[in-house]
């Protein structure tokens, strides 16, 4: 993205910078440990010595204890699990919404240009916004959770399938053109390939969005899962077991994001990182 | 940093037993074998090797951009620890050492920011900079404006417009065509004999080594250091043509070419 | 690849003295060009309106009226008043969470960015703060600060902070070596080397982080307004469809798309202000 990534010609003649590289090694691990050990010290001592209100921000044993407690609660395995079901069908929905449209508007260049503004204008509207609407047509049900969990995550996708069918190599193109493929070929050697990383990034940033959205739609509509019950632990005051539950959400965040890094390093190999962070479409 | 007044002209280098090793997996590798070279000031002097040989790393430990594993840098007979000030450095990716972000002109006068000179002055400098690289007219411009050889002209104002006394070259013509690279050189040694300079030309072409330099060194790949160091029996005035026909030209080229064919074979 | 699909500020910058055809004929190319680019632009958009316009104008349906019925709605509900008393409070929380993220996440990114060992020590913290959906830390962040500006304020900048920070770091890491190696020969003070070199070359990338923190803000401002209900757009809208007035609800919600539209293309055009440089040399590369 800046001017050029980091390639060094030949790493043998150029040893680089003295900085500690990027490997690391067991420093890196140390200082990760030990950062961590530091930061959860501060979340207990902050609020026990009363320099941060206790009362508002327990200290970490209270939320490590009301965790505790709750996960001997069929309650909360139930919440947890009417919010993975929508983060589930939600974000399965968009992913293979926004793989199906980015393809029909991506694939053909003038159909591209013509839907470009349109795109433009639909993906800002936030999710919020259709809150109103899925509260009069289903109410609390799964479905007005699915609504905005699919408007918010299908744009990830969307933008990366179209973004990537537009940087199809014009070369790799031609070179296609001069073998003869036929267009199913095209599709399963050169195309496919030459979106599968974009749409890796897409499909990344729409598990995260469809989080964040299916707890949202249950803080707000009230549908039931772990949102909900974290405002109702707020509502009623049980402050340590509200900051559990957003912990356990934060948690199967960084699982979601773990698996799917994972898969992608088996999947592509080659191509990790290499578009890492791209945050177009990320919009909510 | 030395205490003694430098005078306004050339420094000279000096390396005394300079060598590098770099960490793979833990392990030392070698990239570049002790190399003791003295450089008096104003001198042109090239280096050569086959890749490998470690050039690069010789480049950046004279700039004081790598603390060297074994041996000591002097400049101006002070040894060298980080960066040292009177000396500049051109690298071989002008599209990467100049800044998209800024114009010409601020490209050039990032050089001369610390320099403790007024605006006017230093607008003035650059612009003198940019007559010299043959650059009078694109100062608004940006650099990514620019055809490759003209953004290593701005590239190489900016190694002179601080008035160094020593001149670092990295491989700075490897990536340009040939007739702009037959005017870089031109310019280069043009420069070197309107400035006071101590100039250090690394470059992989034969060729360009002894049509540039007053004396040539030929690095080896480790374990050997410096494998040759030839003086060049030409002429200070050069031209393309007559210069590279002249048969001291060809005889020094000949034998440079069997250096670097052993240094090859390790 | 972010700001690709944009038009290419590049084509304007390096045309120019290049065009020797008669200067007729580059105006009548000029005007087709832009013809069609206006037809490309607004065609579709106009083309749907359109047809949401002709099939909803019979509609009998108590949730989807007529497109006509919210347009009028629009007229006498959002009133210079009412604006005044709901939209531009909403406007100006938003504005200053997403500034207060913005600095602190740059400033923050720019440290965590240059200190490796800093990157190494907070690397678990952030990447389980990152994870935590910002949407739930507006029942936290409110039982501290309580109902009003400061809690709405700090819940926008709570939420739009991470990818401020993260493309922070990530630009701060990724600057070229070499134009470090550069620099190290200039003796530059550090205020020098963040004004000269750190921030214009982490730039692209703070630009796309800042880019998603306002479509959150966005997001976050409603979330708030309608999670703790006592003023603005957010709480406006859920009013009206609690008290069933569908056609003001309709109309409260096409605000709010008109408001994500205005926003995000205003940060576009600050943006290709910002980072010119940028625009054309990506361009002139291509």
């Amino acid at each position: 993205m800046t001017a050029s990534p980091t390639v060094r010609t030949d790493p043998a003649v150029d040893p680089g910078p003295a900085v500690p590289a990027g490997a690391g090694g067991p420093a890196r691990w140390r200082w990760a440990v030990g950062g961590t050990l530091v930061v959860l010290a501060l979340a207990e001592l902050l609020p026990r010595t009363g320099v941060l209100p206790s009362a508002h921000l327990p200290p970490l044993s209270a939320v490590v204890e009301a965790l505790v407690e709750q996960l001997g609660r069929p309650s909360f395995w139930t919440a947890t699990g009417q919010t993975m079901l929508g983060w589930l069908v939600g974000g399965a929905a968009a992913v293979l919404a926004g793989t199906v449209a980015g393809f029909l508007l991506g694939v053909v260049p003038a159909v591209r240009r013509a839907t470009a503004s349109t795109l433009d204008f639909l993906r800002p509207v936030p999710a919020v916004a259709l809150v109103p609407v899925a509260i009069l047509l289903f109410g609390t049900q799964l479905e007005s959770k699915v609504l905005l969990v699919v408007w918010a995550a299908i744009w990830p996708v969307l933008m990366q399938v179209v973004a990537g069918l537009a940087e199809v190599d014009p070369v790799a193109r031609e070179t296609a053109a001069a073998l003869h493929l036929s267009p199913a070929q095209r599709l399963r050697h050169l195309i496919a390939p030459s979106v599968l990383p974009a749409w890796w990034t897409g499909l990344r940033l729409s598990v995260s969005v469809a989080l964040v959205m299916t707890v949202a739609a249950e803080l707000i509509i009230g549908n039931a899962g772990l949102g909900k019950a974290v405002a109702l632990a707020q509502d009623g005051g049980v402050v340590p077991q509200m900051y559990a539950l957003i912990a356990v959400t934060g948690v199967l965040g960084v699982i979601a994001d773990v698996l799917v890094r994972a898969a992608e390093r088996r999947l592509m190999p080659w191509h990790v990182s290499h578009r890492a962070g791209i945050g177009r479409g990320a919009s909510w | 940093m030395s205490a003694e007044p430098r005078p306004p002209t050339a420094s000279g280098l000096s390396l005394d037993g300079v060598g590098h090793d770099y960490l793979r997996d833990g392990r030392p590798v070698p990239a570049l074998a002790p190399v003791s070279l003295d450089i008096p000031a104003g001198q042109f002097a090239c280096v050569i090797g086959p890749s490998g040989s470690g050039k690069t790393t010789l480049v950046r430990a004279m700039a004081g951009l790598l603390r060297p594993s074994r041996g000591t840098v002097r400049v101006g007979g002070a040894p060298v620890t980080g960066p040292p000030t009177g000396l500049a450095m051109v690298h071989q990716e002008y599209g990467r050492s100049l800044f998209p972000w800024k114009t010409v002109r601020d490209n050039v006068d990032l050089a001369l920011l610390n320099s403790g000179r007024g605006q006017r002055d230093r607008r003035a400098a650059v612009t003198e900079a940019l007559h010299l690289v043959g650059l009078p007219d694109v100062e608004r411009a940006y650099p990514w404006q620019l055809s490759g050889g003209m953004q290593q002209r701005v590239a190489i104002a900016r190694a002179v417009v601080a008035q160094p006394r020593i001149l670092l070259m990295d491989e700075p013509f490897a990536a340009v065509d040939a007739q702009t690279r037959a005017d870089l050189e031109d310019l280069v040694r043009d420069l070197w004999h309107r400035l006071p300079l101590t100039v250090v030309f690394v470059t992989h072409d034969i060729d360009e080594s002894v049509y540039l330099g007053q004396r040539v060194v030929v690095l080896g790949r480790p374990p050997a250091g410096v494998r040759a160091d030839v003086p060049v029996p030409l002429p200070d005035r050069r031209d393309q043509v007559t210069t590279r026909a002249a048969v001291e030209f060809t005889d020094l080229r000949a034998e440079l070419y069997g250096q670097i064919a052993a240094a090859k074979l390790g | 690849m972010v700001i690709r699909e944009l038009p290419s500020a590049a084509t304007d910058l390096t045309e120019g003295p290049a065009s020797d055809a008669p200067p007729r004929t580059v105006g009548r190319r000029r005007l087709r060009r832009a013809v069609v680019g206006t037809a490309l632009f607004a065609g579709l958009p106009a083309a749907l309106f359109a047809l949401w316009w002709a099939l909803s104008a019979g509609s009998t349906s108590f949730f989807f009226p007529p497109l006509s019925r919210i347009v009028d709605t629009f007229g006498t509900t959002w009133t210079p008043t009412r604006i005044g008393q709901d939209v531009l409070p909403s406007l100006v929380r938003l504005l200053a969470g997403f500034a207060l993220a913005g600095v602190v996440g740059i400033a923050l990114g720019v440290l965590i960015g240059s200190v490796p060992r800093l990157a190494w020590a907070l690397g678990p913290t952030l990447a389980f703060l990152r994870a935590v959906p910002p949407p739930l830390l507006v029942p936290a962040i409110m039982l501290v600060l309580g109902i009003g500006d400061g809690m709405r304020i700090t819940v926008v900048a709570v939420g739009c902070v991470w990818p401020v920070l993260l493309n922070t770091v990530d630009g701060v890491r990724s600057i070229d070596p070499l134009a470090r190696d550069t620099v190290a020969g200039l003796h530059l003070s550090a205020v020098q080397r963040l004004r000269h070199l750190v921030l214009p070359a982490a730039g692209p990338r703070i630009a796309a982080g800042l880019e998603q923190a306002l479509s959150l803000a966005l997001v976050m401002v409603v979330i708030s307004e309608m999670f703790a209900a006592r003023d603005g757009l957010g709480r406006s809208i859920l009013v009206f469809s609690q008290t069933f007035a569908i056609p003001a609800m309709w109309s409260g919600i096409l605000l709010l798309g008109v408001l994500g539209i205005l926003l995000a293309f205003g940060f576009r055009a600050v943006q290709r202000w910002a980072l010119a440089w940028w625009f054309g040399a990506t361009g002139a590369v291509r």
